[in-house]
């Protein structure tokens, strides 16, 4: 019975080791390294010359605070955009149409990232439907150069990571109790006072969730960036990419700058998330 | 505040979310070679170019053998971590293996994407579909942990009980009781894994050996720039996914609902 139990938990647990931890920890372990794979005559020497190279070389932390910015404007413009589709859904609408239109705002997002970045790449390019419609209008008369820059990018950052925000936030704004917003309208609260003080602190720890998973999540694109960027908006995903991307790659490099990106992103993620748990007053 | 305004929101932002979607099948049934508008007339021609390219048949066949098989897996961890969750008496050990077990949730997708490359040459496999199917496997499990594990906390405890006290076994209750009560779950479950791994670009990438799955070969001919096959061939995987996520909406809402087995 007992040897049982141990064989049930013993499955778990060397999953979560084996597949989720241990990628990790070979990813740190390489990251030591001068050269890997190393060639079979070569003995491996262990420093700390890869976390280095990201501090001394401004190439590297341009692109590596490139990646912050832009993974916190995407966060920002998904819950500007989020929270009022959220309320309209969760607060405005009529239960027994809620889960019909929430359904048919999720449907987009089955899609994968390359077909939303395709479909992007059809509205903006120079024969997409932006250009398109302003030329038929006469507006311009050259098109508009939408694609490859720093709007395109955030824009598809935005559009890849939206279903993230918007669920948390949806979430937390169902819970909220109908009567405390009836409550302070009785005594007298206007739209703003109800919004601010009882809506706003209540979802709190909801938009912190959310801002946290899409911050993690905009952090790791790798095709937004690579197809929608431009020249002068490479970003650290892309860097590490390149490591490993070619035949002449530098793993060691690449899993430093790895884990780099992961250590600072989880590390503002649950900044972020704190604040939202601090800050809550208890319903 | 007016009344209408809340409709209109959500009425603009479906519009906004869909329109680029339906730009994709619009221009793929333009007839002009160069793709974008103005729409000079209809055809079905790329259709037919598609299904005749065998770059892309197999590339679509080589992503649904790792969407099968990485979902299959993916179950498989993710069932067997839930029951054990449920099973520790500890509130802390609960919460620790939970948290192990949803750590790939919280991986930005380059480093997850990375790490693996790396791991799979520790562990002797070369890159191709059965990297591709272990990462998959490894990204979806959380989303069965969380599924399955939800459904899991709504089961009476006196269903295994009453089992129990019919003389049930451990292996007759999790077949005869369990199984059952998690089944919705398990379907939409295997739905999400599904659509995880047919739509997975960044793992694809850097796990796949020579021949591309669909999203990776997509990827490829959008730098290439973009050609009407493509255009046509994405529609058909929009229309798929569409499909395939309609019923996963379908069976989650049949797993949330506590009483209808």
């Amino acid at each position: 019975m007992r040897i049982t139990r141990a064989l049930f938990l013993l499955g778990p647990v060397l999953w979560v080791a084996g597949a989720n931890l241990a990628p990790l920890f070979e990813m740190a372990r390489i990251s030591l390294l001068d050269t890997y794979p190393a060639a079979p005559d070569h003995v491996a020497r262990h420093s700390l010359d890869n976390y280095v190279a990201f501090l001394t070389s401004p190439i590297y932390r341009a692109a590596f605070l490139r990646s912050i910015s832009f993974a916190g404007l995407a966060t920002l413009l998904a819950l500007l955009l989020a929270y009022p589709l959220a309320y309209a859904i969760a607060i405005a609408t009529p239960a027994r149409r809620r889960l019909r239109r929430l359904l048919l705002l999720i449907a987009p997002f089955w899609t994968g990232e390359i077909v939303r970045i395709f479909a992007i790449m059809l509205l903006l390019s120079n024969r997409g439907a932006v250009n398109g419609i302003l030329r038929w209008a006469g507006v311009v008369g050259d098109p508009l150069p939408l694609l490859y820059n720093p709007f395109s990018l955030a824009f598809g950052m935005v559009y890849v990571v939206l279903l993230a925000m918007l669920l948390p936030v949806y979430a937390a704004l169902e819970k909220l109790p109908r009567e405390l917003l009836d409550a302070a309208a009785g005594l007298g609260a206007g739209a703003w006072t109800r919004f601010h003080r009882v809506t706003l602190p209540l979802t709190r720890e909801g938009i912190a969730a959310g801002s946290a998973l899409v911050f993690l999540i905009s952090l790791g694109t790798f095709a937004v960036p690579s197809i929608l960027g431009g020249a002068d908006t490479t970003l650290f995903s892309m860097t590490i990419g390149s490591m490993f991307a070619s035949s002449a790659g530098r793993w060691p490099l690449g899993a430093a700058f790895g884990l780099v990106l992961l250590a600072s992103g989880l590390g503002i993620a649950a900044a972020i998330a704190s604040a939202g748990r601090q800050a809550a007053p208890s319903p | 505040m007016s009344r209408r305004l809340p409709g209109l929101v959500y009425r603009g932002a479906v519009l906004c979310l869909f329109l680029p979607l339906a730009l994709i099948a619009l221009t793929s049934l333009n007839r002009q070679p160069v793709v974008g508008f103005p729409i000079s007339g209809l055809t079905l021609e790329w259709y037919a170019a598609v299904l005749a390219d065998r770059e892309i048949v197999r590339a679509f066949l080589l992503s649904c053998a790792a969407a099968l098989a990485s979902t299959a897996l993916a179950l498989l961890a993710g069932l067997w971590t839930s029951l054990a969750v449920a099973s520790l008496a500890s509130p802390l050990l609960r919460a620790a293996l939970l948290c192990g077990a949803c750590l790939p949730m919280v991986t930005p997708g380059i480093v997850s994407a990375i790490s693996l490359r790396i791991y799979i040459r520790l562990l002797g496999i070369d890159p191709g579909l059965g990297a591709i199917v272990l990462g998959h496997a490894i990204h979806s499990a959380p989303y069965v942990v969380i599924v399955v594990g939800a459904r899991l906390r709504l089961m009476p405890a006196n269903l295994a009980e009453a089992a129990r006290s019919l003389g049930a076994g451990d292996v007759r209750i999790f077949r005869r009781v369990t199984l059952p009560w998690l089944r919705p779950a398990l379907g939409a479950a295997a739905v999400l894994a599904l659509l995880e791994s047919f739509d997975d670009f960044l793992r694809s990438f850097f796990l796949g050996g020579y021949r591309p799955t669909l999203p990776v070969l997509i990827y490829g001919r959008l730098f290439a720039g973009l050609s009407p096959e493509i255009g046509a061939a994405t529609t058909l995987v929009l229309a798929l996914t569409m499909a395939v996520g309609l019923s996963a909406e379908w069976l989650f809402r049949r797993a949330r609902a506590p009483k209808d087995s």
